[in-house]
């Protein structure tokens, strides 16, 4: 295990920000921490880099503790803040230096690194300029560099895209699967449940404080469906095709709706081909289909009653 | 020392840093110093009740330093107080001989106490008599050999250098004015460039350099080092510029006012710590700073001397530390050696200590 974290609470006065948590991230993973705002998510993390104290419970970062080995762990992880934390009154080489020296390169190597780690978020034609100058989403790509000119086995990102454009984000959810590819253990936090669900294997859906459900995509979705559904749209709808689709093995339900078939199947019947062969028979045309599959949208809503973004 | 060296980086190239830390210091004392008009000679008053060959050289001593200024006995009160002769000498009967005789004898003498023209008066009197003293030994109450050895000691290189203790008094009270102020931006500069821990939290940058294997003490301590190298640089300049440019007069000993000023510069990092540790942005650590900084100032007498305040006053100076900074930094600047300034040295230490420990005590306060 990378990271263990075990019955983690931490209290604001009275107010209880993160209530039991437990997780577990092996090697190589790209572990989403996934929950609405005010969920505890960058109170987890800010305990998991030692920033705040825990009130309850234990971390281990490559089974070391991180209390007793805090520099040694420290010096492991490269933490992306959410909110950027570079000196903006120095250029994006100075700053990406400057936090690499802090992890102890020097010379040569610091060079070498600090180039690497400006070329990797393209900030490489920009190293000289003053980083007040950059746009949002350069100032957040900058925020990426500081964390990773070390690199480090467990790379920890809270919120690395919040307010960018789609192109940044792309570049930046890229460069996540890169730096994972390059061996890289990756904890990813957003609140945006399409992020996550593209790019981590695993996930912990966090709410209030607790985290509500975690486990891969699969078991996460598998969670919350008890069928499956497709609807098609057809040219023309009668009740014979509605009869026979209702005669496929694990269909629960078919209803005609507005030129519309709405087909709900046992989970896992995998019975959709022979749907579309009794429409195909019946000498219909099929105009659209769309095949409803459960989203981590559908999971957290499923488990709390309220979608994500509320 | 990453952060120390990141901390100067950032501090040189802030515009207002260097505003403070030069700009405005220099012309301010630049106003002071020039205002040094014809510099007044300082007036003593010397009632000699003796009258020997040895107290008219006495006389004759003294007035090439002081405009010798006629005085009766019963008017020295008011004399004084109405600032028409600053230093009073009465020489009883039976001084010379006594002195001849090699005992140990003082000069009466009536003064304002702690006025700087005073003080230089004193000086002369004091290395004058001691000299005679010794010559009072060395004859063992033999006259002719003392007057012998009188005559000796007028010519000799002693004499010069009693004579140029301070030809120039009231441009040395200008000096220490001048050092007032210096003591004043210092402290302002102490509180701009130790606020990087304010900033950092502003930045956010805080949190991200202790997520890093850098210690809260590490962060701190190195923050301290780079206010206090600014600080520093800050004194060497100026006074360097006070000294060379404007020629102003700090008497025999530069470089004791020099390590005096360099630990004071420890107290206004300690200020500085007491004040950004009550202070959520640099922004409120600045005006802060201003709120504390101008009246210490005026209660230490770094703008006018502080015998020219009310005795409740004065009494509430002594618990500011830039009162003893310029009592003793007056002393050195008026020929006295450092060893006289050590009670001074530790109570601004001590001062420093205070704040340090408060500003640690209120962070853990809040840290809790
Ligand atoms: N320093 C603090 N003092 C008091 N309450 C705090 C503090 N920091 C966080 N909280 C509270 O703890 C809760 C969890 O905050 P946290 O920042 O961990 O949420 P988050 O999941 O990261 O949310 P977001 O998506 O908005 O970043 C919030 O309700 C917040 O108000
Ligand atoms: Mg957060």
């Amino acid at each position: 295990m990378v990271v263990e974290i075990k019955n983690l609470v931490k209290r604001y006065n009275d107010f209880l920000a993160v209530d039991n948590v437990s997780l577990n991230i092996g090697e190589g993973e790209i572990y989403g921490l996934l929950g609405p705002n005010g969920a505890g998510k960058t109170t987890t993390i800010n305990t998991l880099i030692g920033l705040i104290k825990a009130d309850n419970g234990e971390i281990n970062i490559h089974g070391r503790n991180i209390n007793k080995y805090s520099d040694e762990v420290k010096r492991e992880i490269g933490i992306v803040p959410q909110e950027i934390a570079i000196y903006d009154e120095l250029t994006a080489m100075e700053n990406v230096t400057f936090f690499a020296r802090l992890y102890g390169l020097r010379d040569g190597l610091l060079k070498e690194r600090v180039k690497e780690a400006l070329d990797f978020t393209g900030l490489w034609d920009r190293r000289n300029d003053i980083s007040r100058k950059f746009s949002g989403g350069m100032k957040r790509r900058l925020n990426i560099a500081c964390s990773i000119a070390h690199h480090p086995k467990l790379i920890i990102m809270d919120e690395p895209t919040v307010g960018i454009d789609p192109q940044s984000r792309n570049h930046i959810l890229e460069s996540v699967r890169e730096l994972n590819r390059k061996g890289s253990t990756i904890i990813y936090t957003s609140h945006y449940m399409e992020e996550v669900e593209e790019l981590c294997n695993k996930i912990a859906i966090m709410d209030h404080g607790k985290v509500i459900a975690d486990g891969t995509k699969d078991e996460l979705k598998n969670m919350v469906s008890v069928e499956d559904r497709v609807e098609i749209e057809l040219s023309a709808v009668n009740y014979t095709v509605v009869d026979n689709v209702k005669k496929v093995t694990g269909v629960k339900d078919c209803i005609a709706d507005n030129g519309r078939l709405r087909v709900s199947s046992h989970k896992d019947s995998k019975n959709l081909s022979r749907i579309i062969d009794c429409i195909v028979n019946a000498d219909l045309e099929i105009i659209a289909m769309n095949i409803e599959k459960p989203t981590l949208e559908t999971v957290f809503l499923t488990l709390t009653g309220r979608t994500l973004r509320d | 020392m990453v952060i120390f060296q990141n901390n100067i980086k950032r501090l040189l190239r802030d515009k207002y840093t260097f505003l403070m830390m030069f700009v405005i210091p220099i012309i301010f004392i630049s106003f002071i110093l020039f205002s040094v008009g014809g510099s007044r000679p300082i007036s003593v008053s010397v009632i000699d009740k003796d009258n020997t060959e040895l107290t008219k050289l006495f006389l004759e001593d003294m007035s090439k330093n002081c405009k010798l200024v006629d005085i009766k006995e019963n008017e020295i009160q008011k004399k004084l107080i109405r600032g028409r002769t600053d230093y009073v000498i009465l020489i009883e009967k039976g001084f010379s001989e006594a002195i001849i005789k090699g005992e140990d004898v003082r000069l009466k003498t009536y003064n304002i106490k702690e006025t700087n023209s005073s003080m230089a008066a004193q000086i002369y009197a004091d290395s004058f008599i001691n000299a005679i003293k010794n010559i009072g030994k060395a004859s063992n109450g033999n006259e002719a050999s003392f007057y012998e050895g009188m005559a000796h000691y007028k010519d000799s290189s002693l004499g010069v250098e009693y004579t140029s203790l301070g030809k120039s008094n009231s441009k040395r009270a200008y000096t220490v004015t001048g050092i007032g102020y210096l003591l004043m931006f210092m402290m302002y500069l102490a509180v701009n460039s130790t606020s990087l821990v304010l900033q950092d939290k502003q930045l956010k940058t805080y949190g991200r350099v202790l997520a890093a294997p850098v210690s809260t003490k590490m962060y701190t301590l190195q923050n301290f080092l780079s206010g206090y190298l600014i600080v520093a640089v800050q004194v060497t300049l100026i006074l360097l510029i006070m000294r060379y440019v404007f020629k102003a007069d700090f008497g025999p000993a530069l470089l004791s006012i020099y390590a005096f000023i360099l630990i004071f510069a420890i107290t206004a990092i300690a200020l500085s710590a007491m004040i950004n540790s009550f202070s959520k942005d640099s922004r409120q650590a600045n005006s802060m700073s201003s709120l504390l900084i101008v009246p210490m100032c005026m209660l230490g007498g770094a703008f006018w001397p502080r015998w020219l305040m009310p005795d409740l006053l004065r009494k509430i100076s002594s618990f500011v530390p830039v009162s003893w900074a310029l009592d003793a930094l007056e002393k050195l600047i008026y020929g006295r050696p450092f060893s006289s300034v050590l009670l001074e040295v530790a109570i601004v230490m001590l001062f420093a200590l205070v704040f340090f420990l408060i500003s640690a005590n209120k962070k853990r306060v809040k840290n809790a």
